[in-house]
């Protein structure tokens, strides 16, 4: 379902605050980001609509639909103008936005800002947030709100990051996984995602590569990008599939607290029994299943095949040799 | 027959006899309005009427039904004064939000943004853009935008969980928050069983915008979106507290049951507990309403998804973009011998447990106390793992 019947409505609101109550059906297609025949089409059904024995509050003036001009009538063209004029002591029906609508662009507002380092736009986002939530608390729903999300990470990278990105140069950076030496790498950045754990998407020498930021480290601003690395690296941008892991097949058996593994690993195969859940994937490394086993942590039932079940109790058990003794006095209760 | 009076005509005009008579009736609907007078056939006029008014709570017009009679509820509107900056700002991000596999489940979200972003436009408007090489998403949770019409009706609402036996809950949404990704929902709530059900309390229709008021292609969109893979993303979620069935049982002791039986309001010996739910697993359109919230909202406690606090111990030399934020704090006595330690506030527990793990070698957790206690309990279980028998 499209939302046509608040575009429509948005327009009479818009066209009631102008000052001679005109404008151009490219300047309401420019507003309200559809196409200028679109905003003529949906002006005709509201002019059209009707109730016995009473008349809505205004009068519309529309060129006619594209194709349907008379012989002594110019073309319809977005240069064409609506006039609108609203009659006496009657009102356009309100628009009024409630709370389903300012949560949604909350979450939408968060997401930049979960990307956008200290700075003039921040602020700006910042401040923006303020007034939503403001609006929100002063109509009584200040339950309804949840507090602004923290930065992660290193702005200072970030920064450079987003303006290697604004300005479309290359950039050199070092990235460092837990489980591998720290690389050297020539991109050139694409798009910065603001999923759960901010992420970029970038071009280089190996083709498309996907960047978590909070491990990306010591960047240096380059050269910027010909035409035609901008558009090959789009391209590969466009053609890419989703990423699906890839290396040793593990089984998990975890309890219902630990079954939000089902919603999030990508690829993965699930078999659920009563508070039981089978999971299947693909674990790239011991550093990425350790990562996610200590997330799941006592819902963890069993693992296998062997050896990784042997291995990742080596890990543990090496780990636990190092995580800070307890005090006397926890010790009996936390004892396995 | 519709095609004589397409839809919006149809619902303008409705929306407009609804404010401009301040309240109507179906019967009146059909009188007065041409579209609806059109109809021969009362039963498709009456369906056609319905799928109207639920089109238009959906586009986020509150419309009210009182006794047969609709009403323009204009209480219910969150006014809010934005700079054309402001509109600009928002507008662009939607225009940039993925519309890839990770907006699935997402429609009634995006839906409830576009809407909101249209009537802000129509006030102001401004060609400020955020840089296009962002990439923004919405918070999976179908029906947040239906929970917070109920929050804000003050509705108690009953709906379906996913879990591997599927439960039935009632609940008193007081608090909706943004975690990992996804929409949680906070308050009083208890599960339905026989005893409950037993009781004949009639459903309705949700108050505002409802799952019930959806059209059948929005049912069917809702139920397809509800069968898509998962996103993709590293996992992270909420453990800490979790209990049976996946909800997140922040505070499993706190039971008023009591006093609203004494007050002869509850039909039911199963207790409320302020629960929290993941949006996403509460089952597509089976929101219902169940009448009003009649409980004061629980107080309101995030430590299930940050930690308040954390101390960590860092091996000298290491440095670390998750430690970028932390400030420098005294050392514990746990701290290794030449390591210094920086404390973190408000910090992601499950990003913290990660970073833990995949810096082992250079960071050690050494407190808070309750936090440490959880790191061990999980770390000692992991080393008595088993293999799959």
């Amino acid at each position: 379902m499209t939302h046509d019947v608040i575009i429509a409505n948005a327009m009479l609101v818009y066209l009631a605050g102008e000052a001679e109550g005109e404008a151009t059906l490219g300047q309401l297609a420019s507003r309200f980001s559809i196409h200028w025949k679109k905003a003529l089409d949906l002006l005709w059904g509201i002019s059209l609509a009707e109730i016995e024995g009473h008349s809505f509050p205004f009068d519309i003036v529309l060129p006619p639909r594209p194709g349907r001009e008379s012989e002594n009538e110019a073309p319809t063209t977005p240069e064409s103008v609506v006039r609108f004029s609203q009659l006496a002591d009657a009102h356009i029906p309100p628009l009024t936005v409630i709370l389903p609508e300012l949560i949604s662009l909350l979450s939408l507002l968060d997401s930049v800002m979960a990307v956008t380092p200290t700075g003039a736009s921040r602020d700006a986002l910042s401040s923006l947030r303020s007034k939503l939530v403001a609006s929100a608390n002063k109509a009584g729903f200040a339950s309804a709100m949840w507090e602004e999300p923290s930065l992660e990470g290193d702005e200072s990278i970030l920064a450079l990051l987003n303006e290697a990105a604004q300005k479309e140069q290359w950039v050199t950076l070092s990235y460092r996984t837990p489980d591998k030496p720290a690389q050297q790498m020539e991109i050139f950045p694409v798009e910065i995602r603001s999923e759960q754990r901010p992420s970029l998407q970038a071009w280089g020498k190996t083709g498309v590569r996907t960047l978590r930021i909070d491990r990306i480290h010591a960047v240096t601003l380059g050269r910027t990008a010909r035409r035609s690395e901008k558009a090959a690296a789009r391209r590969a941008i466009a053609a890419e599939t989703s990423w699906v892991p890839q290396g040793e097949t593990v089984t998990l058996l975890v309890e219902a607290p630990g079954r939000w593994i089902a919603d999030t690993l990508p690829g993965v195969r699930v078999r659920e029994e009563g508070n039981l859940t089978t999971v299947i994937f693909e674990s790239r490394s011991d550093s990425f299943l350790a990562s996610l086993l200590v997330q799941l942590g006592t819902s963890v039932v069993s693992i296998k095949p062997t050896c990784v079940a042997q291995r990742m109790r080596a890990y543990f058990t090496k780990l636990a040799a190092n995580v800070s003794p307890h005090s006397s006095s926890e010790r009996t209760d936390m004892a396995l | 027959m519709s095609e004589e009076y397409p839809k919006n005509e149809r619902c303008f005009a409705l929306l407009g006899a609804i404010q401009c008579f301040q309240g109507m009736t179906r019967a009146q609907a059909r009188k007065i309005i041409p579209a609806y007078s059109f109809y021969r056939s009362e039963e498709t006029f009456r369906r056609t009427f319905e799928r109207d008014i639920a089109a238009l709570r959906a586009y986020g017009y509150p419309i009210r039904e009182e006794n047969y009679t609709y009403f323009y509820d204009a209480d219910a509107a969150v006014t809010s004064s934005l700079s054309s900056l402001d509109i600009g700002l928002l507008a662009s991000a939607l225009t940039q939000v993925d519309k890839g596999k990770h907006s699935r489940g997402k429609t009634s979200l995006l839906r409830a943004a576009k809407s909101g972003i249209a009537k802000l436009l129509a006030d102001n408007f401004s060609a400020e853009h955020s840089p296009r090489y962002l990439k923004t998403f919405i918070p999976n949770g179908e029906e947040a935008p239906a929970i917070a019409a109920a929050l804000q009706a003050r509705r108690r609402i009953s709906f379906e969980y996913r879990t591997p036996v599927p439960r039935h809950y009632e609940m008193e949404p007081s608090h909706l928050s943004v975690h990992f990704g996804n929409f949680y929902v906070t308050g009083w709530a208890h599960p339905l069983g026989e005893s409950v059900q037993e009781t004949g309390k009639a459903s309705e229709t949700v108050l505002l915008l409802s799952a019930d008021s959806r059209t059948t292609d929005q049912w069917t969109a809702s139920h397809q979106t509800e069968q898509s893979g998962p996103h993709l993303s590293f996992p992270e979620e909420a453990t800490a507290q979790i209990r049976a069935h996946g909800e997140i049982n922040i505070d499993l002791y706190e039971e008023i049951v009591t006093s609203e039986r004494e007050e002869g309001r509850e039909e039911t010996d199963i207790p409320w507990k302020k629960r929290t739910f993941r949006i996403s697993r509460i089952v597509s359109g089976s929101i219902k309403n169940v009448g009003e919230a009649l409980l004061a909202p629980p107080d309101i406690d995030t430590s299930a998804f940050l930690a308040p606090q954390a101390v960590v111990a860092v091996k000298p030399g290491f440095r670390a973009a998750f430690l970028a934020h932390a400030t420098p704090c005294s050392s514990t006595e746990d701290t290794p011998e030449g390591w210094t330690c920086v404390q973190l506030t408000s910090v992601n527990r499950h990003h913290l447990f990660e970073f833990l793990i995949e810096y082992s070698h250079s960071v050690r957790l050494v407190g808070n106390t309750g936090l440490l206690n959880e790191w061990r309990t999980r770390i000692r279980h992991l080393a008595c793992l088993k293999e799959k028998s």
